[in-house]
């Protein structure tokens, strides 16, 4: 190996598609042992496919058109498949977004990580079951003898991304290539997985992509940004974060949350409604499943009036979602737990409701039936209800997309015509077809692009103001709580620990776990300011 | 795992109250027994005779609370042909028909994974096309059509082998081929559809990128994953695996439970068919239960949890 080479060369990439023509143009890219290089950009700006290329790993139809590939001055595209196979795991190791969906279900953790010991060095099966037990213990993870005999639905999704990483690890590959490492675990587990990459980094070389450039900038040494299919700019992560130079990098930077453009009368302090005109009041809610040992929600009080926005925040299993099913009234409550004062019932019955409040939900993709045209999506609560006739429907849903930006041209198309960020704009038409009064989030921005997401957090906040309605978001991103929110509400295993106006709960918690949240998310993020 | 079992237990007596109450009904209008033992032109007084001998006189309520009475002892009463005891006759032609059932288990289980597993590995590819249809041509082939057109190549035409006799293994090849027909191009679907859905899941790509082979990766990550669904199926489909054996059995003259249930049935003879209701159904349980039991085995996260 020459020793200006770095470990991993990336000379002129271009990825082919026999349909969509060229996805990856030209790219160009080193990362040197020791190294955390990061690979920036939005969804389908291509990060993934370059990563994938490296080892012939690209999804079927899909290859390399032109371009050099080499790790440790061995040229990877002059390889065919059956002499890259076993290069794959001992030249680079990867981790993938989703650890509950990239563990076989059926298979114990142990015969993945002995199997693929052995397939690649010439280890008897007690050596290579010596080797997996020192993986598991080099990525932190507790009891590493039962895990082994364990399934990864018995382990939470941290410890699956640490099984995960030992996997990488197992054939000790002097490359270690991360895709969204993080982008599904809670802040918490986030900022612990990334300790462990970056202690694990220093014998290896890591190309970590991700889709947060702030993450990407307090992470990494160095920073590739990509956009379209190329890079557009890189350089040391602390220079390009400070000094952005191409207009696509100022973009996404821009569009950080606490760096978008703060909306009028925020920051103010939230004026207290009268507790009769509340929209929805919860008092002492309490929420069991069956065969549950914990409450998922317990003795949780709180209520919103009309011209807010009030932020639950929380981690996985905090309970935010169980309050979401019982304001939306898929769970029942005791009585006296959720009333409506503004409407003057203890139970009104579902229409009443259905005007009252409206849900977005997280999944842009599954939340819209593919088979229906957007009109017929728009125009369901207003069919099921019984509101407007035939005539009057194209009319309604025509002014309800014009309102959420989409042309009223597209309501003949399928949900699949259109981009994520279009989507959750077609379930917010859906959603003020009833004309609410109280519109419900539940992580209804967190599938978006950092850019689209801000587009759609302005877009909110223009209805809200337009229909003084009230909003509840719920969220796991603290920055888009205190940047949305004009009151905010943490939960904790189904309590809440801190409630208060956005300002103070994100300048001067008063909860322990407040502040370690905050902690966590700053620990890899610096401020944009 | 007790529970299980006694909800299991409970549900197989309302099973078989429900059988054979169905089953008395139904040889209730199938006709009088009587008329079939009493041979050509009966006097009435033998009719009568025969009737009070076997109890046909007394209102069907008395007939069917006798029935079940002795029915609890496991008493299913003697043939009214042979006058043996009807469920002895029953178990003994069971033996025959688990060795077809056996054979053509293997046989299914031999041909319709691998072939599964080859049209899984790539659907969309013009051979794994012509695979995929050849087995949606097969699973509309009804299964007695494909043992006569067996038995009119193989034995009629080119005289290879034997269709009758029971003590010859080459007489067996195609009573377990003809009933391999009923289930195998269903678990074959059933299997290429598994392996199809898992070598799109992420894991797979997990195990790429750890440079496993293609054979490794059928074999061993996305057939397992496929596995819950054929057992599944092979448990749901065994009770019409069962009528496949009276077919078959009828066709090849094999003896065995199909062809003494066709015989009974032909002769009213109650006690019998009552006794074979009762063997059937306490196989197709046993099987359901081992199918539920294997699906505990095979997917660890139906199992309850341990920790």
């Amino acid at each position: 190996m020459n020793a200006s080479t770095p470990l991993l060369r990336i000379r002129g990439l271009c990825v082919d598609f026999p349909r969509s023509g060229r996805v990856v143009h030209e790219v160009s890219l080193d990362a040197d042992e020791g190294e955390i290089v990061g690979l920036v950009g939005e969804s389908g700006a291509g990060k993934s496919l370059v990563a994938l290329s490296i080892l012939g790993l690209a999804p079927t139809p899909g290859r390399i058109g032109s371009g050099q590939v080499s790790v440790q001055g061995q040229d990877l595209t002059k390889i065919d498949e059956a002499g890259l196979r076993p290069l794959r795991g001992r030249l680079a190791g990867f981790v993938f977004q989703d650890p509950s969906a990239s563990l076989n279900p059926v298979r114990r953790i142990g015969s993945a990580l002995i199997e693929s010991a052995m397939r690649h060095s010439r280890l008897s099966r007690k050596q290579a079951r010596k080797r997996a037990m020192e993986s598991l213990r080099s990525v932190e993870l507790p009891q590493p003898e039962s895990a082994m005999r364990a399934f990864p639905h018995q382990f939470s999704g941290g410890q699956r991304q640490r099984i995960m990483i030992a996997l990488a690890l197992i054939n000790r590959p002097p490359l270690l290539i991360a895709d969204e490492p993080t982008t599904a675990l809670d802040a918490a587990v986030q900022s612990r997985i990334l300790d462990l990459l970056k202690r694990r980094a220093k014998h290896h070389a890591l190309l970590m992509i991700t889709h947060d450039l702030q993450l990407a900038a307090g992470f990494c040494d160095r920073l590739y940004v990509m956009r379209g299919g190329r890079v557009v700019e890189h350089g040391q992560a602390g220079e390009l974060f400070a000094k952005p130079r191409h207009e696509y990098t100022r973009s996404l930077l821009d569009a950080l949350p606490g760096k978008r453009a703060m909306a009028p009368g925020r920051g103010k302090r939230p004026e207290q409604g009268k507790p009769e005109e509340a929209l929805a009041a919860l008092r002492g809610l309490t929420v069991r499943y069956q065969g549950a040992r914990q409450a998922a929600v317990e003795q949780v009080d709180f209520s919103i009036h009309a011209n807010e926005t009030v932020c639950l925040v929380g981690e996985s299993g905090s309970g935010k979602t169980t309050i979401a099913r019982v304001l939306a009234g898929v769970i029942r409550t005791a009585p006296g737990q959720l009333r409506f004062p503004s409407l003057n019932e203890e139970f009104p019955a579902a229409e009443v409701r259905a005007r009252h409040l409206q849900m977005v939900f997280q999944d842009p993709y599954s939340s819209l039936n593919p088979r229906w045209p957007v009109e017929r999506i728009v125009a369901e609560p207003l069919r099921a209800h019984r509101l407007c006739g035939r005539a009057e429907q194209k009319e309604r849903v025509a002014a309800l997309l014009r309102r959420v930006g989409l042309d009223p041209k597209r309501m003949g198309r399928r949900p699949t015509a259109f981009s994520g960020g279009q989507r959750q704009r077609i379930a917010l038409a859906r959603a003020l077809a009833m004309n609410p009064r109280l519109l419900l989030a539940d992580e209804a921005l967190s599938a978006l692009d950092i850019r689209t997401q801000a587009r759609i957090l302005a877009l909110l906040r223009e209805i809200r103001e337009e229909r003084k309605l009230a909003l509840l978001l719920i969220t796991h991103d603290l920055a888009l709580a205190a940047e949305a929110g004009d009151r905010v509400i943490v939960l904790r295993h189904g309590k809440i620990v801190e409630q208060g106006p956005a300002s103070q709960v994100m300048n001067s918690p008063r909860h322990e776990y407040t502040r370690e949240l905050l902690a966590a998310q700053a620990r890899w993020h610096p401020n944009t300011g | 795992m007790l529970r299980g079992l006694a909800q299991r237990t409970a549900r197989l007596l309302i099973l078989l109250l429900g059988v054979n109450a169905l089953l008395f009904i139904a040889l209730g209008l199938a006709g009088d027994p009587a008329l079939m033992l009493a041979g050509e032109d009966p006097t009435p007084e033998l009719l009568e005779r025969i009737r009070a001998e076997y109890g046909l006189d007394l209102p069907a309520w008395q007939r069917y609370l006798a029935q079940l009475g002795r029915m609890a002892q496991l008493d299913f009463g003697v043939s009214i042909y042979t006058g043996q005891p009807a469920l002895k006759m029953a178990l003994e032609q069971l033996p025959g028909t688990l060795l077809m059932a056996v054979l053509s288990m293997a046989l299914t289980l031999i041909t319709a994974i691998p072939a599964g597993v080859w049209i899984g590995q790539r659907p969309e590819a013009a051979s794994r096309r012509f695979g995929a249809a050849l087995t949606a041509a097969a699973q509309g082939i009804p299964g007695f059509v494909m043992a006569l057109v067996l038995i009119q190549v193989f034995v009629v035409r080119l005289g290879w082998l034997p269709s009758l006799g029971y003590d010859q293994p080459a007489a067996w090849i195609l009573p377990s081929i003809s009933l391999g027909f009923f289930l195998a191009p269903k678990l074959c679907r059933v299997v290429s559809a598994g392996v199809a859905e898992a070598m799109r899941e992420d894991y797979i790509r997990t195990a790429r990128a750890n440079g496993a082979s293609m054979r490794f990766i059928l074999w061993r990550e996305a057939l397992p994953a496929a596995l819950p669904a054929a057992v599944a199926l092979i448990g749901a489909q065994f009770a019409f695996l069962v009528s496949g054996v009276v077919l078959i059995e009828t066709l090849f003259l094999w003896p065995g439970i199909g062809l003494l249930l066709l015989h009974s049935a032909q002769q009213l003879d109650f006690p019998v068919l009552q006794a074979i209701c009762f063997v059937v159904a306490a196989l197709v349980f046993a099987v359901n239960s081992l199918a539920d039991a294997l699906l505990r085995l095979i997917d660890p996260r139906l199992r309850p949890a341990t920790q």
